[in-house]
């Protein structure tokens, strides 16, 4: 057993996984044995965290009555037979009110999407993509995003919906708008990065002037080499500086380098761009990582990001394990 | 496994493999609903309705890689989405308690022993003071026995944060029968 289990408190331990098994199942028999051989001075906090684990477990709550119990199948069972015999019986005054309420449903459409077609770009897992606005600005967009436009008034309005992470290079003119869940980024002509995806909203400035306001109003405004990231404790938008060594963020050149990132954030990014699920084993999704992988080889990514952690990896098909 | 199997022959169309399902799980179901809310009528309602989505709908199932923990989670959203909470659910559990327990008049039950009726007679108001969050969590990791992994999806949180809720529970819950002791000593 682990180390780390010497300094837990009962509750601690009576919290623990492995050994929540131990006291109710008898697993990990063997490990927890030679732990407490190894560490008798624990003796008393393992004994009240056992305790506490067979208190809680033994706790009477109101379970249900057989009688209970069949009653509620037989109501199941009873309104299940009801609903198959229902369409045979008002065969002919179903058929029509389906098709009278599918044409207005279908006219009701015809209708809106004359009013506004969106137009949506999607970046699936394992592609980015690179696309022009209809007014010449540039967007790439990366894997596993999606923005979203009205087709008919873009060329006035310049709002776009962003989910994920997009960079935009704009062409000067009026305001241009990225909506995002985390927020709104506004600016007149210049280049950005937008990330927002898993609560984290995060814009970067490459050039020129962007203007950054959250849902409850809070402003920032960014020039080069600025960027704010939305603090998670209170969703307010902080100021920090990066460095734009080139012109466009890392991952539009198919690098993405971790700073003291939790292993959880840096496997969702490398599923997004291998387009692969990766299993952790338990307890590893908040080791934190720092280091790079890049787009291009499966096997090279996997082992950059778990050769500094010790970490084991086995890769079959579409499927990444990451264990201890 | 036994299982899986039930699950994709529902999507066929077969009923008797729903109620398999349903045999399996209604206990635990059952009692979990009732954490949620302590109302009957409202716990057999959702669970009718849930079986009969599954069945409305069977064709379109993906089949789940942990049955019990989808169930769950299915019958949380529809506990939650069914209106307010019930007087009954926020009615601390310890009123309830002396409902059941008139025979006893309070003197002799101070009287009783330390035996483990007691303490679970304890912990059942302990665990009526804790929050709802805690008392949920503190069900599916103990009488549930579930992992954190199932426990952090049904209640939408992460890992770290289910595990914390956790010893946040059980340190609210100790600190409560500390009181309750307390209180009884006092009294005597």
């Amino acid at each position: 057993m682990e180390d780390k289990f010497t300094t837990y408190s009962p509750i601690h331990l009576a919290g623990e996984d492995y050994f929540v098994r131990w006291v109710l199942h008898r697993e990990y028999e063997e490990q927890w044995t030679a732990w407490m051989q190894q560490h008798p001075d624990r003796k008393p906090i393992v004994e009240e965290a056992r305790q506490i684990v067979l208190t809680l477990s033994e706790s009477k709550d109101e379970g249900i009555s057989a009688a209970g119990k069949s009653e509620l199948w037989n109501r199941i069972n009873n309104s299940i037979q009801a609903e198959s015999k229902k369409p045979a019986r008002n065969n002919i005054r179903q058929l029509l009110i389906w098709t009278v309420s599918a044409a207005a449903a279908f006219a009701l459409m015809v209708w809106i999407n004359n009013l506004t077609t969106h137009e949506r770009i999607i970046a699936k897992a394992g592609e980015q993509k690179e696309v022009f606005l209809p007014e010449q600005s540039a967007v790439t967009l990366n894997a596993g995003s999606s923005i979203m436009y009205k087709e008919n008034s873009f060329g006035q309005d310049r709002i776009l919906r962003l989910e994920g992470e997009a960079f935009f290079k704009v062409i000067p003119g009026s305001s241009f708008t990225v909506e995002t869940e985390g927020g709104t980024v506004t600016v007149m002509g210049t280049s950005f990065n937008v990330l927002s995806r898993n609560g984290r909203f995060e814009v970067s400035c490459y050039t020129g002037k962007v203007k950054v306001q959250n849902d409850k109003k809070d402003q920032l405004i960014l020039t080069t080499g600025q960027q704010s990231i939305k603090r998670k404790k209170d969703d307010s938008l902080n100021l920090d500086t990066f460095i734009p060594i080139s012109d466009t963020p890392d991952w539009t050149v198919g690098r993405f380098p971790f700073e003291n990132q939790p292993l959880s954030e840096v496997i969702s990014e490398l599923e997004r761009q291998y387009a692969v699920d990766v299993r952790l084993d338990k307890g590893l999704e908040d080791i934190e990582y720092t280091g790079l992988f890049e787009t291009g080889n499966l096997d090279t990514a996997v082992y950059l990001i778990t050769w500094p952690l010790h970490l084991k990896s086995s890769i079959k098909g579409k499927t990444v394990t990451i264990s201890r | 496994m036994e299982e899986t199997k039930h699950w994709e022959n529902l999507k066929s169309g077969d009923i008797n493999a729903l109620q398999e399902l349903y045999n399996h799980h209604i206990s635990a179901l059952y009692k979990y609903g009732m954490i949620l809310c302590r109302d009957d009528d409202k716990v057999k309602d959702c669970i009718h309705d849930m079986f009969l989505s599954f069945w409305a709908n069977r064709s379109g199932l993906t089949v789940p890689s942990s049955g019990k923990a989808y169930l769950m989670v299915s019958l949380r959203r529809r506990i939650f989405d069914k209106g307010p909470k019930s007087i009954l659910e926020t009615t601390p559990l310890e009123d309830a308690d002396i409902d059941d327990k008139q025979t006893a008049d309070p003197e002799t039950q101070w009287m009783m022993s330390e035996t483990e009726e007691e303490t679970q007679r304890k912990l059942e108001q302990a665990m009526g003071r804790i929050s709802d969050r805690q008392r949920e969590i503190v069900h599916m990791k103990y009488i549930q026995q579930l992992d954190y992994e199932d426990i952090a999806r049904i209640m939408s949180l992460n890992y770290q944060s289910a595990r914390n809720l956790v010893t946040r529970a059980l340190a609210a819950l100790r600190k409560e029968m500390t009181l309750i002791l307390l209180i009884l000593i006092v009294l005597m």
